[in-house]
């Protein structure tokens, strides 16, 4: 699913380094490839930004918004995240195949997301 | 070009495809997969593929193009926060951050676009400088 195995790395802030409120937010897990569904493959080129370097995911940006005080006009990738977590939510809910491989991808996007947004997590039934 | 309604966030989507009908099976395919509020799905990369493809034929689709980017001027034109992120983060980011060359759309912007085009590549500077100076693990 991840080279990782979905392991995150929390931010360690070097010594020497400035102080910035963000330092504390927590790396989004590499890219998931996607064997099935085109549609969810579009997701997960829209949540980690398809031309991206690593640390540039919509987890990674909500958790910089939600980590700094100024905001360049609002805080944009939070409304976005909430509704892509939605349309996670309605891919999860539609389908019912537990065994598909791309479930536990949606799921671990889902979850990336719902704790940069700092809301509950999916928990299968 | 086909009048504009009062847009809302809530019937943006449905708005983009009166100006651009030829994008109406991806439109459909998304709100299948993802319900009634994916307009950040509908307006973002998969939307952005679709005029990278149709741009591909640029003398052919040249009013598709220009449908299309006047409907994202109206859209950018309004005073709601919900739109114009959806225009930022959905659209133009997703434009920008997906490798496409920005420079072949620009022609077809008006002012207001290519004003929130630059907002959010100032915030993406600023996110840049910020994973610098915090020096990601890797």
């Amino acid at each position: 699913m991840t080279s990782n195995g979905g392991k995150r790395k929390r931010r360690v802030k070097k010594k020497n380094s400035p102080a910035i409120d963000e330092s504390q937010y927590i790396k989004s897990p590499p890219k998931p490839f996607v064997t099935e569904d085109q549609d969810l493959r579009d997701l997960v080129n829209i949540m980690y930004y398809a031309n991206a370097i690593i640390g540039e995911t919509l987890a990674d940006t909500v958790r910089f918004e939600l980590g700094t005080i100024e905001q360049v006009k609002g805080k944009n990738h939070v409304k976005k995240g909430q509704l892509i977590l939605k349309s996670l939510r309605n891919w999860l809910e539609k389908r019912k195949n537990r065994d598909s491989v791309d479930r536990p991808i949606a799921i671990l996007l889902y979850n990336d997301l719902a704790d940069a947004l700092q809301i509950e997590i999916w928990r299968e039934e | 070009m086909a009048q504009v309604k009062q847009i809302t966030f809530e019937n943006a989507a449905a708005q983009l495809i009166e100006h651009v009908p030829e994008y109406k099976a991806i439109y459909d395919q998304k709100r299948e997969a993802f319900g009634e509020e994916s307009q950040y799905v509908i307006f973002g990369l998969p939307f952005v593929q679709f005029l990278r493809e149709v741009v591909q034929h640029k003398a052919a689709n040249d009013t598709l193009l220009k449908r299309a980017f006047f409907f994202i001027e109206q859209c950018a034109n309004t005073d709601d926060e919900d739109i114009l992120a959806l225009i930022r983060t959905g659209f133009l980011e997703d434009l920008i951050k997906s490798g496409t060359d920005e420079e072949t759309f620009v022609p077809y912007m008006g002012a207001k676009t290519k004003s929130l085009l630059a907002e959010i590549k100032v915030w993406w500077a600023k996110f840049a400088e910020a994973n610098e100076k915090n020096d990601l693990p890797r």
